[in-house]
């Protein structure tokens, strides 16, 4: 490593013109990384993270922004606060390059990935032929793994990981001195997000490159960085290498940040601690068991359920379901895992009853309900037994009802309460879920992502439903919210003897709250069994291969 | 690409058979007998009873229409109101009683008209309207964006026939900055053409700009926010190229679909910009035969006007399709 760091940031101070007056995301931060090095930037949305990232390629409108302090480059010392946007222009791509999280809408639909790399190789090296720049851009591309006849593939002809695996071509092509990556891997699946952590690590150590990673997922700092800076509300809280920084935390948010992410040693059913809550003592007691109990019956199931999707046009109808047996009994909870397109949603919202299956038996407390998402009758009748929370707790919630509206409409349908009671109700649930009846009047927008997702909670509890299907309640959220929300989950599951169905991608989430795991791949039932089970002696080699794959 | 070519075809035919057996019904349903008009006020009902058949008048209203359908794909002959036959090749509109021309030759002389003014008008609302709306985008929120806005909301709230005198008076008449409006062909003197119908243009093109320039503002601004306009200033790509290369792709599809609405629409006749300027084009063809119950007249300059609303909306949409290759033909 060289004297003089590849990036030098020092007092970084950005503040946001708002109409409310200006708001500070990030204050008086500063760093360096060393040319080959690795500096984690570790935080929860709104932390400023992402903001250091775009004011080290001076992206931000100036209209709007101010960006002070400093932030140099390499040897020379190139300053970026204040700089010309003409010298900007010669750095952005060249000397700073940048990996965006979404892949999707970082790479435009419009051209092909071939182009859109050639492009960054050709604004930096205006002499070359497109004819050069485009075998460059497919020489770039075989080297992150795609074939390089791809090049001439648009993004939406690609998979989430292969887009990645461009959007990382596309920064590399240039060689650049420094490497931002802005949460690369946070929108891929858990095997995928392996594959390209390492590929960003091997090219990244390659080329000596100094990286910056941007993530709230503290499970990739500790596969990836050789230094961690901890950020909240815009400031450095913490600094060191990342594994003492993980080992022996000295700020108790860092504690918190890394206790609150289950993983796969933490002790399941546990209190999980929190930012305001670092040493958690449970409302009742820990779930600790294994075994649920099974004499209690079945309550949903859904026996060699199929279901397609109509194709576009004379294409085969796609099969999202192919064949799955599986049910839920009174009082536990089944945690459905799979990676994307392995047909979990599809299975939650058939035994919702919002999609008819193509075939199969569905059954809830032994009635038949496939023909519910047909009949408005049957449907309304099973809706006053299944309920469902959310993953997005922005759409799912209705912006122009108040949180009263939200919570009562269930007891309007189903129930003969006045509105005097239904008010007395919801203000009774709220409590339940860490809210308070003051909050009754307001509307969703003037709350929190948990917060939100807790009023999603209590308009699922409002008519005391049986099964409450739960599809990725938590992965929106950050992670010490996400703690919180697991918390109330498990505290609610214990005081009402809830049922359960948790949909989730994240095992080790899986592992810390469900009794039973159902593993699916790809619309088929790969493994199903008892927590201990599935985790400590998984059966089949995809499921060895999902759980090698958690960071 | 076949098949959808195909589809889209018969969907053309489908909504021009549709149209044209509207303005026919609606036309042998209205209370004016076109053979006493054809005739003449001092016909006597012998005389009345031959020109009805020599018209056709006198068949019924399915083989009349199935006889000008058949006419626009064979031609056919049709017998002037005193039994002399004229023929008329195909595509056969009919022939008009009150012009005395085949229908078809009545739209050939006035077309050129009618294309000249929206050839101009086009680029007047191109220019007026989408560029001013990408100025306004680039530089919103400041003083050329608020400027913009209020020059389009005043040429949105102004009416042709008011701005079209009240420039007539000032820029020809009073101060003879402009050339008085008129229509020169293209071919025997250019400069004339595009010097006569500047006036029609720029009033026709800035009353229609408004749309324009709003919904390019806001397509652009709502594109602006995507990850790739991003991505390509992360690039090192310049402001002003990431907009018009990556921002401008991603606005452009509302706007040539409507565009496409409004070539299709010109085409068909411009009748109030057509009569401000003394301008005889297709619009004002077919409000006269409106008024003189010229039947044939009417019918072929709707199906006209359907006809480039059809083909332009079927442009625009695969011009949308080339400039977004998620977009399938379906």
């Amino acid at each position: 490593m060289s004297a003089r760091p590849a990036l030098r940031v020092r007092d970084l101070t950005v503040t946001f013109g708002t109409a409310r007056g200006p708001v500070p995301a990030v204050r008086g931060v500063s760093f360096d990384v060393a040319p080959g090095e690795v500096l984690g930037l570790v935080g929860e949305s709104g932390s400023g993270k992402s903001t250091i990232g775009l004011a080290s390629l001076g992206l931000h409108d100036p209209a709007r922004t101010r960006v002070e302090g400093s932030i140099q480059l390499g040897d020379a010392g190139t300053e970026l606060v204040d700089a010309p946007e003409s010298a900007l222009k010669r750095i952005r791509g060249s000397r700073v390059a940048m990996v965006f999280q979404d892949a999707l809408d970082a790479l435009s639909p419009y051209h092909t990935i071939g182009a859109q790399i050639a492009e960054a190789y050709r604004i930096h090296h205006p002499k070359t032929g497109r004819k050069e720049a485009l075998e460059r851009a497919a020489a770039m591309l075989e080297r992150v793994g795609i074939a390089a006849a791809r090049a001439s593939d648009h993004p939406h002809h690609l998979s989430g990981g292969m887009r990645q695996r461009a959007v990382i071509a596309m920064a590399l092509i240039n060689h650049p001195d420094v490497l931002i990556a802005d949460e690369p891997t946070t929108a891929l699946d858990a095997r995928v997000q392996h594959q390209v952590l390492d590929l960003i690590r091997e090219l990244q150590s390659e080329t000596g490159t100094a990286m910056l990673l941007i993530t709230h997922d503290v499970g990739v700092v500790a596969a990836t960085c050789h230094r961690t800076l901890v950020l909240r509300d815009g400031e450095a809280l913490e600094e060191g290498p990342t594994k003492r920084l993980l080992t022996s935390p000295t700020h108790p948010y860092t504690r918190a940040l890394i206790g609150a992410a289950p993983t796969l040693n933490t002790p399941p059913g546990t209190r999980l601690p929190t930012v305001d809550d670092p040493k958690p003592k449970p409302r009742t007691k820990a779930r600790l068991r294994t075994a649920p109990d099974r004499d209690r019956g079945v309550l949903a199931e859904v026996r060699d359920l199929r279901v397609d999707y109509p194709g576009r046009r004379r294409a085969r109808p796609h099969p999202a379901v192919k064949g799955v047996s599986l049910h839920v009994a009174r009082g536990e909870t089944l945690g459905l895992v799979g990676e994307s397109g392995s047909g979990k949603s599809t299975i939650a919202r058939v035994l919702a009853g919002l999609r008819r299956p193509t075939s199969g038996e569905v059954r809830f407390d032994g009635r038949d309900i496939s023909g519910a998402a047909t009949s408005t009758r049957l449907r309304r009748e099973l809706s006053r037994y299944v309920q469902l929370v959310f993953q997005d707790p922005y759409a799912s919630l209705n912006p122009r009802h108040t949180v009263e509206q939200i919570v009562t409409t269930p007891l309007r349908i189903h129930t003969d309460l006045d509105a005097a009671r239904r008010r007395k109700r919801a203000a009774e649930l709220l409590e339940q879920v860490g809210l308070s009846a003051s909050h009754l009047s307001r509307h969703p927008h003037e709350f929190s992502g948990g917060q939100r997702q807790r009023i999603g909670i209590a308009r699922a509890l409002a008519v005391q439903p049986r099964l409450i299907i739960a599809d990725e309640p938590v992965s929106a959220l950050d992670v010490s919210v996400q703690a919180q929300v697991l918390n109330l989950l498990m505290d609610l599951r214990e005081e009402l003897d809830l049922s359960l169905l948790f949909i989730s991608h994240d095992l080790a989430v899986v592992r810390h709250f469900c009794d039973r795991i159902a593993v699916l791949k790809a619309g088929e039932l790969v493994e199903v069994g008892l927590r201990d089970t599935v985790f400590d002696a998984p059966s089949t080699p995809y499921t060895k291969e999902l759980l090698a794959a958690v960071l | 690409m076949t098949r959808y070519l195909i589809k889209r075809v018969a969907q053309a035919v489908a909504v021009l058979l549709a149209i044209s057996a509207t303005a026919f019904g609606l036309f042998y349903a209205a209370p004016s007998d076109p053979a006493l008009i054809a005739c003449g006020p001092k016909c006597t009902s012998a005389q009345l009873a031959a020109v009805r058949t020599s018209m056709g008048l006198d068949q019924p209203i399915v083989s009349q229409f199935t006889d000008y359908v058949g006419g626009i794909v064979t031609g056919r002959t049709i017998a002037d109101v005193d039994g002399t036959p004229i023929p008329c090749p195909a595509p056969c509109l009919g022939y008009s009683y009150s012009l005395h021309q085949p229908v078809l030759a009545a739209i050939e002389d006035r077309l050129p008209v009618t294309v000249s003014i929206a050839v101009g008008a086009l680029a007047v609302i191109l220019v007026l309207g989408v560029g001013s709306g990408l100025a306004a985008a680039l530089r919103r929120g400041r003083a050329t964006d608020r400027l913009l806005s209020g020059f389009n909301l005043l040429g949105a709230s102004v009416q042709i026939y008011f701005l079209g005198y009240v420039l007539q008076l000032l820029l020809v008449y009073s101060t003879g900055l402009f050339a008085p409006p008129r229509y020169v062909p293209f071919t025997t003197q250019p400069a004339q053409w595009a010097l006569g119908l500047l006036l029609p243009w720029l009033v026709l093109g800035f009353v229609n700009a408004a749309v324009y320039a709003r919904l390019t503002r806001s397509q652009m601004l709502e594109t602006m926010h995507h990850g790739y306009v991003r991505t390509a200033r992360a690039k090192g790509l310049g402001t002003l190229r990431t907009h018009l290369k990556y921002t401008a792709r991603g606005a452009a599809g509302p706007l040539v679909q409507l565009l496409g609405l409004e070539v299709g629409a010109l085409l068909g006749g411009a009748f109030i910009t057509e009569t401000v300027f003394g301008l005889g084009g297709v619009g004002k063809l077919a409000v006269d035969a409106v008024n003189g119950n010229d039947l044939p007249t009417v019918v072929g300059t709707v199906l006209l006007a359907a006809f480039f609303v059809v083909v332009f909306v079927a442009v625009a949409d695969l011009v949308v399709a080339w400039l977004d290759p998620r977009v399938r033909f379906a």
